[in-house]
Parts: structure tokens; sequence; C-alpha cells
């Protein structure tokens, strides 16, 4: 096998990357997801550092993708928006994380 | 850049929900209540342990109140109790509670030097039991100020071990309880004064997510 095409294997789990995932906003509403049974709209907005529009655009986009399950609910007649990672959310984030540390690896050093 | 990982991120995530002195403020009034019941009453202190179970009750009821409409609400859940760390921490907690039970009963079995021993390291004892639980949540979540409390916990047990000997052991105990609790408060209220000061309540649609 030529040179190039070994190097274009090693580089092809990139190019398989899950594009839902791997946008930056989206990746850190999902990993905050990752680590809690649900959260609320505010709890994302405070962890994230997003503003508002933007994190509901991204929901949007994980709901619709069904990474992520939104649900409406009152508290003392008070809307609650609450977010809970899906299984196949879960697996998405889960086969993300594997295939970004098996293409890059850890940092040097 | 720092480095992350999913326990990082749930730690911070966690933390995020207990930096409002809450957990502070319960612990020192229950400490508080304490001391000042062994004061009435000596036989109380065998049941001071059971009221450590509603204190998760009372602090959602408050962060209810007081903390989700400034910071959010997250459920941690399963994604809490999994992992190696929780099984560390049960088998530590048996462990603990097998040791006092043994000693209890070799205490009860024992002749009178024994007992005088006891007597005599019983705040030392109590000060380490009452650190137990800041020192197991410095430990989970990382927060520095709770390996404080644990510290000036058993401190506080060691200093009012050389208080007056005249003085009933149980006094003693009552007194250290309310010092312990004293300083859980103080700090918890300020935290507490801190925060609500620091994040103010979000208008509904905020917290709503306005979809």
């Amino acid at each position: 096998m030529a040179p190039d095409e070994v190097s274009r294997e090693s580089l092809q789990p990139i190019a398989g990357l899950d594009r839902i995932v791997h946008e930056p906003a989206r990746l850190m509403i999902l990993a905050v997801l990752a680590v809690v049974e649900s959260a609320d709209f505010l709890f994302l907005l405070r962890q994230t550092g997003l503003t508002r529009g933007n994190l509901s655009a991204h929901m949007s986009k994980l709901e619709a993708a069904g990474y992520v399950e939104i649900t409406k609910e009152f508290v003392e007649k008070i809307p609650r928006t609450l977010l809970r990672l899906t299984p196949k959310g879960r697996e998405a984030f889960d086969e993300y994380r594997r295939k970004i540390t098996g293409a890059l690896g850890t940092p040097p050093g | 850049m720092q480095e992350l990982d999913l326990k990082t991120i749930r730690q911070r995530a966690m933390r995020s929900l207990l930096q409002d002195g809450i957990l502070e403020i319960v612990f020192g009034i229950y400490l508080l209540a304490w001391g000042a019941a062994l004061d009435v009453n000596s036989g109380a202190l065998p049941f001071l342990p059971f009221g450590l179970v509603f204190i998760p009750v009372i602090i959602k009821v408050v962060q209810r109140r007081f903390v989700y409409p400034r910071v959010g609400y997250a459920d941690f859940g399963v994604a809490n109790k999994k992992g190696a760390a929780g099984s560390v921490a049960r088998l530590t907690a048996s462990l603990i509670g097998l040791s006092i039970g043994v000693f209890a009963v070799l205490i009860w079995k024992s002749g009178i030097g024994l007992k005088l021993w006891s007597t005599h390291m019983l705040p030392v004892l109590v000060g380490v039991l009452v650190a137990l639980a800041p020192l197991i949540f410095a430990f989970k979540y990382r927060v520095t100020r709770w390996y404080a409390f644990g510290a000036l916990f058993i401190a506080s047990g060691f200093a009012v071990q050389r208080m007056n000997p005249l003085w009933n052991h149980m006094d003693i105990i009552g007194a250290e309880l309310e010092i312990d609790g004293g300083i859980a408060l103080a700090a918890g209220l300020a935290l507490f004064i801190r925060f609500l000061r620091r994040y103010p309540v979000q208008a509904a649609e905020v917290r709503d997510g306005a979809r």
C-alpha cells in the first residue's frame, strides 16, 4: 500500500464522525447531558455559556436527530423545559468519543 | 487548554448546584439542634445519625425554592451512583459503622479503665464522626471548603476534649456539636447571601427556554 493510501486510511475515522455531535455547541450540550439524568434549560444555559437562541436552536437539532428528549413540565405554575439524553443519543455520543480518541489519540506530553 | 473528561464535567456540574451554602446551613442547624438536645437529655446521642436521613429532603425543598430559579435544575440520579468511587464510599461507611459497633461492644463489656478512656476520647470520636460527611463530600465533589470543615470539626473534638474535666462528658459533646454547628451555619449563611447576590432569579422565559 502506498504511503498516501496508508495516511488516508488512518484519517478515515475523522471523516466518519457524526456531524450532529461534532458541532462544538452540541457537543457541549451532549457532554453535560451525558453526566446527568436530566437537566433544565437554565442549567444547560449556565453550564455551556451559550446564548438562549443558540441553545434553543441546537436543542431542536438534537431533538430532531433523536439524540435528546425534550419535555415540558410545570413547577409551581412555571413551565420548565427538561432535557434528557435518549439511548440513541448516548450511543452516538459514546461512538463519537471512541472515534475521536481512536483517530487522534491522547495529546503528546 | 484544560483537559476535560466526563468525570470532571460531572463534578463541576454538581458543584454549581452546591455553591449555595444550603447544605452547610441545614447541617449546621442539625448539629446545633442536637447539641441543644444533648444539653437537655444525654440519652439523645445514639439517635443523632437518624436525623441525617432528612437532610437531603430538606435541601431539595430549599433548593427548589431558591436555587433552581437561579442556576437551573439537574437530576444526577443514577449517573451519580455508578462507579468504583461509590462502592468504595459504601464500603468505607460500612467499615466505619462496624468499627463503631465493635468499639461500643468492647466498651460495654470492658472494665472501668477502657470506659474512662472512651469517655475521655469521646469528643474526638464525635469530632471524627461529624467530620466524615464533609470529608466524603469534599473527596467526591472536589470541594476544598469541605476539607476545611472536616479539619475544623476534628480540631474542635481535640479542643473540647481539653475543656474542664469536671464537666459531664455529654455536656462537652453538646458543646462540641454546638461549636461545629455554629461554624457550619455561619459559613453556610455567608455562602447563601453571596449566592443570592451573585445569581438573581431568572425570568420565566429564560428558565423555560421560550420554545
